[in-house]
């Protein structure tokens, strides 16, 4: 006979052997030599699913029910065809974002707020807490019956006499060493992994000993056992189902779908299959391994009940078979294994159990509280304390259950209970999933309403069957609301309580989820964690950048913050696998890097302490050094950071592909290089939001001008440099590559060189304008923010460079092209007019071949000009002073018209700011028109005038005048009055006007004359000259 | 996911309900099968099939894996 002693010591020394092998296999892990590492292990671990329910239950309900208990087991089976997909996924988003709890994945995809968190931890901590006290109930009574042959009820014992009491105290101390011995940030716990795979092991063999004991060693096999049964007219029912609502076609489906979810949502499960999980390829074994598993366990579960029952043991006593039957029998030691078995099956339960429902208090309950509390800076050092301390509760809790609770209730009950507790989770974990739109009002409200309803309709009942609320809520509903009658819900009557309570969670769950979510917007946050979510298998590429602070601190301070919340060691693994990530040296961090360690150290301390409160700590502490986080402002405008990836793509190839089509429509419209450069500037400002660009272009001397800007205000400083190859301007230009600094501090000055202060505070790209065999300038873009500029970024400048680049090209190539011809043309015209004879009529034609190849000359001289585009150099100047000097150049031309020249200057001009030459070529152009327009003895008048805070200038010709239909495009590139004139004279003039900011007007009549009047602003400030 | 993969999901829900009213009314008999119950039978028969379709699949998915890992790695 088994003494008590004897079993106590068994037992104690089976735990024993429990430590060793945890200890063992931490101490493995440390070394790097994991032993969980491999599909089996993981299977046999995911074998946490047997408790102590499997054990001894599963016997109890065959004896009572027939085969509904394997719904139980057949529901996993079920779900494991769906594991590939749901399980993969879910853990692909837990190690990606290092959750470590449901309550932590649920809070990350609902936007990081503390109150979803703090609702599923106090859920699940209901369902999972009387679960917890059956495994207790279960040891102590395992451990009576073989000690003292009878189960001893806890009504009557006090609390230092019951077994229970220092099982849970064991229990506890197990918990601790191997939950909760140091902090880790991943959560994973290998040597607890390697005890649970170990006693997976023992309780199936343990089973297995048991039921072939029985069916063969007591009875001649199953056909005895089972024709016994089918011979008795009392038992003969538990062979065949829905013989009443204890085993209904309902009741097996509603068990089926509870087991389905229960393999996944448990929050032993999860954490056995997701965060101790090494490897995804794990799941293709285990999703037939455990399936088999589970029938290996059960395939002795009937034979063994119904051998009780026939050998006359009572149906009351039906849990208990497994350890009575041997003990009958006279084999003392096989039910001393028997008891190790289920000893095995309830500790793994409840060391897994209560530490991950522990970290989901830690996480989810305790740090929000404590930083609503404002106690964060305290709380580091206390994190292991509080976490062990966590342990210590939920154990305690389920010891409370079982004293109040326990007795009352079968084994069975309590674990569906708990199972139709956490299925209320399903919809808000599959919606994280799989449905973009859940937003964390509906999971909130769906939960919610699920939790309550399960409280309400299946825990109440059996809190008054205790006697802990009056049995009249059960009986005629509470106040006498019949209709609110928690076994018949809304008048639903004819229903077992576990459907009964199944259908109303879950229906009120499943709808108020579903339609809150429909009603209710998403923030930004949100949308970018369920796009990350719904689509963790296509985002295998980086992402841009949203977001980014004003200043970051560097890894070593990072370590040192760390180290407060997963210890030294820790802190310095987790730095030297984030350096073997980015696989770049610190100093060669941009900004990208520098937000990728951000969020590694954020996702790191989230597995210690939660992600709602790491992210409050990690704002906290970078609040504290000064830095503070600022979106990107989306270079494309309304690009919104929650779009999808694909479609924020698109927007911005869509943005891209505007400018550069109406870059290249600027192009095909004129070959006046100024004013594409400044179509082109204007773009970059008006569409992609560039605050400050410029192009600088080669000049003869070699040397780089700035030709035209935007947003650049100290300009005078550098007009002109010598690109140098060490300088990053002339590393563009000579390579030629677009170069993208996203941080200008990490230059170092000399590399800058050539570029404006202002253009070098944060960011910046530079693009080269080239054509295939020149280069010619550079274009470049600045932001004062940092990595405005991201690497998508740069192609986009490039084809733009390479469209001005080729409009430099083309207007070169006309200009070149025709030149030559008519060079050849002019000097034929020449020698031809040399050899005809005095007088002849050829001579005539002639003389326009050459008048007309001048003109055509001049053309080009001037498309070559204007290629060669000036900065207004703005200076103060009298404007007389320009008409006088324009005057001197063209007065040889007026002489040989013989015209009649009158120029009236006005002598109280104010000062105007211009750029000298420009204005000289205005004059000059519109003089040289007026030239045109007369014949010999025409009247030519020019004169300024002063009206009010303008400058007027006239220009009054009384030549042939332009027809009055083409007036409205007088200022049109390319268009001209005369039949073969170049057309480009006042589409500059027009251009170089209102870079004055002045106005210009043309008044012409028909063989009567033409009047240009020019209006200039007097200088009021020495502003820049707009563009 | 191929379109082969997808076949292991409809395997899943032709499971359920092979499981549940009102296929399970078949046999749901009370008659022994080499003395045992036809239920039972039926229970362990389904889930054995299923072990074997899972065993199936996972071969088939492991080896697709490992070649798309030999893919990338030559």
């Amino acid at each position: 006979m088994l003494s008590p002693e004897l079993v106590a010591v068994i037992a104690f020394g089976y735990l024993l052997l429990l430590f060793a092998i945890a200890y063992y296999g931490d101490r493995q892990r440390a070394k790097g030599r994991s032993v969980i590492a491999n599909p089996y292990i993981y299977t046999l671990s995911l074998a946490v699913y047997c408790t102590a329910w499997t054990f001894f239950g599963s016997v109890g309900k065959a004896a009572t029910q027939g085969a509904t208990f394997l719904t139980i087991y057949l529901g996993p089976t079920l779900m494991a065809f769906f594991w590939w997909f749901v399980l993969r996924k879910l853990l692909r988003v837990c190690k990606d974002n290092n959750l470590t709890t449901m309550s932590d994945f649920l809070t990350l995809r609902y936007g990081k707020g503390a109150l979803l968190g703090a609702l599923v931890t106090v859920g699940v901590l209901l369902a999972v807490v009387p679960y917890i006290g059956l495994q207790l109930k279960s040891v102590s009574n395992t451990f009576n019956i073989l000690a003292y042959h009878e189960v001893i009820s806890p009504l009557t014992t006090p609390v230092y006499q019951d077994t229970a009491f220092y099982v849970a105290l064991v229990l506890a101390v197990f918990g601790i060493l191997f939950g909760a011995r140091h902090l880790d940030p991943t959560e994973r716990h290998e040597g607890m992994v390697a005890a649970v795979a170990f006693e997976s092991l023992i309780k199936l063999l343990a089973f297995l000993a048991v039921g072939i004991l029985v069916s063969y060693g007591i009875f001649q096999g199953w056909g005895e056992i089972f024709g016994g049964i089918s011979r008795n007219p009392e038992l003969r029912q538990l062979l065949s189902i829905n013989t009443g609502t204890h085993d209904n076609y309902l009741l097996i489906m509603v068990q089926t779908i509870l087991a389905m979810g229960a393999i996944l949502f448990l929050p032993r499960q999860f954490h056995m299959a997701v965060v101790e999980n090494t490897d995804e390829k794990h799941i293709l074994t285990a999703m037939w391994l455990l399936p088999l598993y589970l029938l290996l366990i059960n395939l002795f579960v009937m034979p063994i009940a119904f051998a009780g029952l026939l050998m006359g043991f009572p149906s009351s006593e039906a849990d208990t078979f497994v350890l009575r039957i041997p003990l009958q029998s006279g084999h003392p030691y096989l039910a001393l294994l028997t008891f190790i078995g289920g000893l095995s099956a309830s500790t793994a339960m409840v060391a897994v159990s209560s530490i991950t429902v522990s970290t989901m208090l830690l996480n989810s309950l305790v740090l929000p509280l404590a930083i609503r509390l404002n106690l964060q800076e305290h709380l580091p050092p206390h994190l292991l304390t509080i976490k062990r301390l966590g342990i210590l509760l939920v154990i305690f809790f389920g010891f409370i259950t079982y004293r109040l609770i326990g007795p009352s209730a079968m084994l069975v009950d309590m674990g569906l209970i708990a199972f139709c507790g956490v299925i209320q989770l399903a919809p808000a974990i599959l919606g994280a999933l799989y449905w973009r739109e859940a937003t964390k009002w509906g999971a909130i409200a769906g939960l919610g309403a699920g939790f309550l309803l399960w409280a309400y309709t299946l825990v109440l009942p059996y809190l008054i069957e205790a006697g802990m609320f009056p049995p009249g809520i059960l009986e005629h509903g509470p106040l006498g609301l019949a209709i609110f009658k928690p076994t018949a819900f809304l008048g639903l009557n004819g229903l077992d309580h576990l459907s009964h309570a199944f259908f109303w969670s879950l229906f009120f769950n499943l709808a108020i989820f579903v339609s809150v979510s429909l009603l209710t917007a998403a923030s930004p946050l949100e949308e970018e964690q369920a796009r990350r979510f719904v689509g963790i298998f296509e985002l295998e590429e980086g992402l841009p950048l949203e977001r980014r602070y004003t200043y970051l601190p560097n890894l070593d301070q990072f370590t040192r913050f760390m180290e407060k919340f997963i210890g030294t060691q820790k802190a310095r693994e987790a730095r030297q696998t984030f350096l073997k990530q980015v696989e770049l040296p610190e100093k060669d961090w941009g900004d990208r890097e520098k937000l990728q360690l951000e969020a590694y150290v954020e996702r790191t301390i989230a597995g210690s302490i939660g992600p709602a409160a790491a992210r409050v700590i990690m704002d906290g502490y970078l609040s504290s050094l000064g830095s503070r986080m600022e979106g990107v402002f989306d270079l494309f405008g309304q690009v919104s950071s929650s779009l999808e990836e694909s479609q924020q793509k698109l927007k911005r190839r869509v943005a891209e592909l505007s400018v550069l089509y109406e870059a290249a429509r600027t192009l095909t419209s004129t070959l006046y290089l100024p004013e594409l450069i400044e179509g082109v500037l204007d773009l970059l400002v008006e569409r992609l939001g560039v605050e400050k660009c410029s192009v600088r272009l080669l000049d003869e001397d070699g040397l780089l001008t700035i030709k035209s800007y935007r947003g650049l205000t100290r300009i005078a400083q550098i007009l002109s440099t010598k690109p140098e190859i060490n300088t990053l301007l002339g590393q563009c230009l000579l390579t030629p590559q677009v170069i993208s600094v996203s941080d200008t501090s990490l230059m170092g000055r000399d590399r800058l060189e050539g570029l404006l202060e202002e253009e070098t505070l944060a960011s910046f790209v530079l693009a080269p304008i080239t054509t295939e065999t020149l280069a010619l300038g550079v274009l470049t873009a600045a932001s004062s923010q940092k990595g405005y500029f991201a690497r998508e970024h740069v192609e986009f400048f490039q084809s733009l460079a390479g469209q001005l680049g080729a409009a430099v090209r083309s207007a070169q190539q006309v200009a070149h092209q025709i030149r030559n011809p008519v060079h050849a043309i002019g000097g034929f015209a020449h020698l031809l007019l040399k050899k005809l004879p005095e007088g002849a009529d050829t001579r005539n034609y002639a003389e326009i071949i050459i008048k007309e190849a001048k003109r055509l000359e001049q053309m080009v001289r001037e498309v070559i000009e204007t290629s060669v585009i000036f900065i207004p150099r703005e200076e103060e100047q009298d404007i007389n002073q320009v008409v006088r000097g324009a005057l001197g150049i063209i007065r040889s031309k007026i002489e040989e018209k013989q015209l009649d020249l009158k120029v009236e200057l006005a002598e109280d001009l104010p000062p105007l700011t211009m750029d000298v030459g420009n204005m000289k070529r205005v004059i000059l152009q519109l003089v040289a028109n007026a030239l045109d327009a007369m014949f010999f003895g025409g009247r030519l008048k020019l004169s300024t005038k002063r009206q009010n805070e303008m400058v007027e200038i006239k220009v009054e010709d009384n030549g042939k005048g332009i027809p009055p239909h083409m007036l409205p495009h007088i200022f049109d590139t390319f268009f001209s009055t005369k039949p073969s004139g170049p057309g480009l004279g006042l589409p500059i003039v027009h251009k170089i006007i209102t870079q004055h900011r002045g106005q210009i007007s043309i008044d012409s009549k028909l063989n009567v004359g033409t009047t240009v009047t020019i209006k200039l602003p007097a200088t009021q400030e020495p502003a820049a000259v707009q563009h | 996911m191929t379109k082969k993969d997808k076949l292991l999901v409809l395997l899943g829900i032709v499971g359920f309900f092979l499981l549940n009213y009102p296929l399970l009314q078949i046999f749901n008999r009370d008659l022994l099968l080499l003395g045992v119950p036809t239920l039972t039978c039926y229970l362990f028969g389904i889930w054995i099939l299923a072990i074997a379709g899972l065993w199936a699949f996972g071969r088939h998915l492991i080896s697709k894996e490992q070649r798309v890992q030999s893919f990338y790695k030559e």
